[in-house]
């Protein structure tokens, strides 16, 4: 039977309210992992599981400055910048060995048995992935975790101008590359604007 | 966040996508109990700040001594010549040493000899004689 580490001490947290608070925040935080790693869900749990090591060996200490959350999120993105960085430098030394990486597929919608929500949720999952990188943060931060772009920038270690910049930018790209797509106009997307965020 | 329609539409859009990783997420024990393992083995095992500290120090000292070696060689072997050398110096003044008077005074004189018999070989002394 494995004896539970005991934590490094954290700002305010014992060991105990620690792991109550990475319970808490787990699927948020795979979410955001999964977002981290353009949506590569076996990546997303090694980072999952990278950050949380961090935590627990006293690497990422809570100085308690920020919310929980906010903090864990930026551990994570942290985390899964590193595992990135390390693949390119892996991909480019295969490089030199003449080995090449497969192009991405491009995208089609799935076949005549597939629902509208369905191809739907491919193309936006696509147009997602497609955005550069601090724009699909603040749009996840902003839409799927429900955070304010305050929080978004303190995750993403951008100041607030810069998060809202990067905020506006991607609603614009993302819809530009939705409204691309047959599938986007039969959803109804089409026909409004988008205003400035709050 | 504004409730327009495109931003309500994105907004369905991401909870769909979380919908749809909420069930594909794994569970929180296995991932949390996997850190704490490779915690536990991290805190046996040396860090890799500290792997590559020791390595470079490591690689400095073959490093040192493999170019040590030669230059310890070359040195020795100067030391030897420079000791050669100093054995075979001679002074250019070592003539003005030479003290014509050391034979004469290094026997005793026979009774009857002159002192400057000494200086003339037997040989040439033989030869004197026949003569």
């Amino acid at each position: 039977m494995n004896h539970p580490v005991q934590p490094v001490q954290n700002e305010g947290l014992d060991a105990s309210a620690l792991r109550q608070q990475l319970e808490h925040n787990h699927v948020a935080a795979f979410g955001w992992a999964l977002s981290c790693c353009r949506g590569q869900g076996t990546d997303a749990e090694d980072v999952l599981q990278n950050a949380y090591f961090k935590i627990l060996t006293g690497k990422a200490q809570f100085a308690g400055r920020a919310e929980f959350k906010t903090w864990l999120f930026a551990v994570i993105r942290k985390t899964a910048i590193d595992a990135h960085r390390r693949v390119l430098f892996r991909r480019a030394w295969l490089l030199m060995f003449a080995l090449r990486r497969e192009p991405d597929e491009p995208f089609e919608p799935s076949g005549a048995g597939a629902n509208d929500r369905q191809s739907m949720q491919e193309l936006f999952q696509r147009a997602l992935a497609g955005l550069p990188p601090r724009q699909r943060e603040v749009l996840h931060l902003v839409f799927y975790q429900q955070m304010s772009v305050q929080q978004a920038a303190d995750v993403m270690s951008v100041s607030v101008g810069s998060a809202r910049q990067h905020y506006e930018r991607a609603k614009r790209r993302l819809h530009v590359q939705l409204s691309a797509s047959p599938v986007f106009h039969e959803s109804g997307l089409a026909r409004s604007k988008t205003r400035p965020a709050v | 966040m504004n409730q327009d329609s495109p931003d309500r539409k994105l907004a369905q859009l991401f909870e769909r996508q979380r919908d749809e990783d909420r069930r594909t997420a794994p569970f929180f024990t296995p991932v949390q109990s996997a850190a704490a393992s490779s915690a536990r083995r991290a805190r046996g095992r040396p860090s890799a700040v500290r792997l590559a500290l020791a390595a470079s120090v490591v690689g400095a000292a073959i490093l040192g001594i493999q170019r040590g070696i030669p230059y310890a060689r070359d040195r020795a072997n100067e030391s030897v010549a420079t000791a050669e050398a100093m054995i075979s110096w001679q002074s250019p003044t070592d003539w003005l040493l030479v003290n014509y008077a050391d034979p004469a005074l290094a026997s005793v004189t026979v009774t009857g000899a002159a002192w400057s018999d000494a200086l003339i070989s037997p040989a040439k002394a033989t030869s004197n004689l026949e003569l």
